[in-house]
């Protein structure tokens, strides 16, 4: 389990103001709100990519795999970009497996392409590739489906739960798709103003939210 | 005869005096912008990476440093060299080593802004990806570097060409040394002084013709990697 208290100021503004929020190992946490609500800053913080005020507990000794809202693609074959995180000693044995996973995603037909000249969506595709090619114990992903098409986004889900079950890791996503909160996730966490104003089951906070800021911003999704 | 004439003969005639001269200058432009290539990058890469507190006032000093005075950098790695400075017992004084160095003191600075100016960007884009991987140092050294290799060979050829044009702080050093410390420009500053103005300007031509030829491998270094890329 890790627990994080974080609070976070750009200038005057305070966009992260997290209490003690909990997650138990190997369950998947979907996080939604507005843009701007904090998800990709909770996220950095998580992953310690920013500085803010708190801490995280229980990450000493653990993997932190964590994927940006938007990746960097490496201007190598999109192959060696995700054999990229490998230790170079088990590079040979880990390319058998990066292709088999580019093949799942079914992103093969690109493994020699360089991998800056690919489009957002396939960029994306790679990009999760990358994370998934070693086990870690926790996956932070920013919208890792935002620019895919409506196919790779359920095949990307797809390897993705795949890799779960086999890893144990846990996962915390961003999202703004309900569709895909609820297809994957055991918890749902609802941001607002960087803070978290409601969480619980994925049907509970989805079907029927208490917060009256869940409330408005899911009923958005029905117009 | 004219200048192009002399600078001709002057190749031609396989003089060992001018061997001599464009040998120490191209051990020295090319040693000295290889260790201040080596040592700038690192400095200019950690500064670009990492935030700290007094960045910014770091990478003023920096900037600063980029216009050392050779003249200045010249006189104090002599005194710091000469037989009574904390060095003297080196005995490095006139020697092409001491230029090496004076030469890296003064080009580092400047490797260093450049390379922290150019991949500054690439670095903010690149930061959340190779933090997110948890890649070794090594690695996200060499993903950044492979990555800014463009930016890296025109920082490179500007220090190259600081190098081998330089002349106040090698002057000083090196003390101008026929056969030993003499190098293309000292010797042109010598043959002003002495108004031999079309043999300055014969070696002016001769300095020019390595340059062109540094700049076009390079350039084709360029548009190999380019091809490589697509
Ligand atoms: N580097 C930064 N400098 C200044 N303000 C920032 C910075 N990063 C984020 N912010 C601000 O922090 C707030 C939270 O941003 P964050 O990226 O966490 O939102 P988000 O929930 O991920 O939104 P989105 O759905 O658009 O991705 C925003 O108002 C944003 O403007
Ligand atoms: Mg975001």
């Amino acid at each position: 389990m890790i627990e994080i208290t974080a609070r976070k100021k750009y200038g005057d503004r305070v966009v992260l103001d997290i209490d003690k929020l909990r997650f138990e190992k190997g369950r998947v946490y979907a996080l939604i709100g507005t843009n701007g609500s904090g998800k990709s800053t909770l996220l950095q913080a998580l992953a310690k990519v920013i500085d803010f005020k708190g801490d995280v507990k229980g990450l000493t000794g653990k993997d932190v795999a964590y994927m940006p809202q938007k990746s960097f693609a490496f201007s190598t074959s999109v192959l060696a970009n995700v054999t990229a995180p490998c230790p170079i000693h088990r590079i040979f044995t880990e390319r058998a497996k990066a292709k088999r996973l580019l093949k799942s995603l079914a992103l093969d037909h690109l493994s020699k392409k360089n991998a800056s000249r690919l489009s957002g969506g396939e960029t994306q595709r790679v990009a999760l590739a990358r994370m998934l090619v070693a086990p870690h114990d926790f996956l932070l992903l920013d919208e890792p489906s935002a620019s895919l098409d409506v196919e790779s986004t359920l095949i990307s889900e797809e390897v993705l739960m795949d890799y779960l079950e086999r890893t144990g890791c846990t996962l915390i996503f961003a999202t703004h798709s309900i569709a895909q909160a609820k297809r994957l996730a055991d918890e749902v966490i609802v941001l607002d103003g960087g803070k978290v104003v409601e969480r619980g089951f994925t049907d509970q906070v989805l079907e029927n939210p208490e917060n009256d800021k869940t409330r408005s911003f899911l009923e958005q999704f029905n117009r | 005869m004219n200048a192009f004439e002399k600078a001709w003969v002057l190749v031609t005639s396989q003089d060992p005096m001018l061997q001599n001269i464009v040998k120490t200058t191209l051990e020295m432009a090319f040693s000295s912008s290889a260790i201040a290539l080596l040592l700038g990058v690192l400095i200019g890469l950690v500064v670009a990476y990492n935030d700290f507190p007094g960045k910014k006032i770091v990478v003023v000093i920096m900037r600063t440093l980029m216009g050392l005075p050779p003249v200045v950098v010249g006189i104090v790695v002599y005194i710091l060299f000469s037989g009574t400075g904390p060095f003297g017992h080196l005995k490095l004084i006139y020697s092409v080593d001491l230029m090496i160095i004076a030469q890296v003191v003064l080009i580092t600075p400047i490797v260093a802004g450049m390379t922290e100016t150019s991949l500054s960007p690439l670095v903010d884009r690149m930061r959340p990806t190779l933090k997110g991987l948890n890649l070794s140092l090594p690695k996200k050294t060499a993903l950044v570097l492979f990555e800014g290799k463009y930016q890296l060979i025109a920082v490179y050829l500007f220090a190259f060409a600081r190098a081998i044009s330089e002349v106040g702080a090698i002057q000083i050093v090196g003390g101008n040394i026929l056969n030993k410390t003499r190098t293309m420009t000292t010797a042109i500053a010598l043959n002003y002084n002495t108004g031999d103005f079309s043999l300055a300007v014969a070696l002016g031509i001769i300095l020019l013709a390595i340059a062109l030829g540094v700049n076009l491998v390079a350039g084709l270094l360029q548009i190999g990697l380019k091809k490589r890329n697509d």
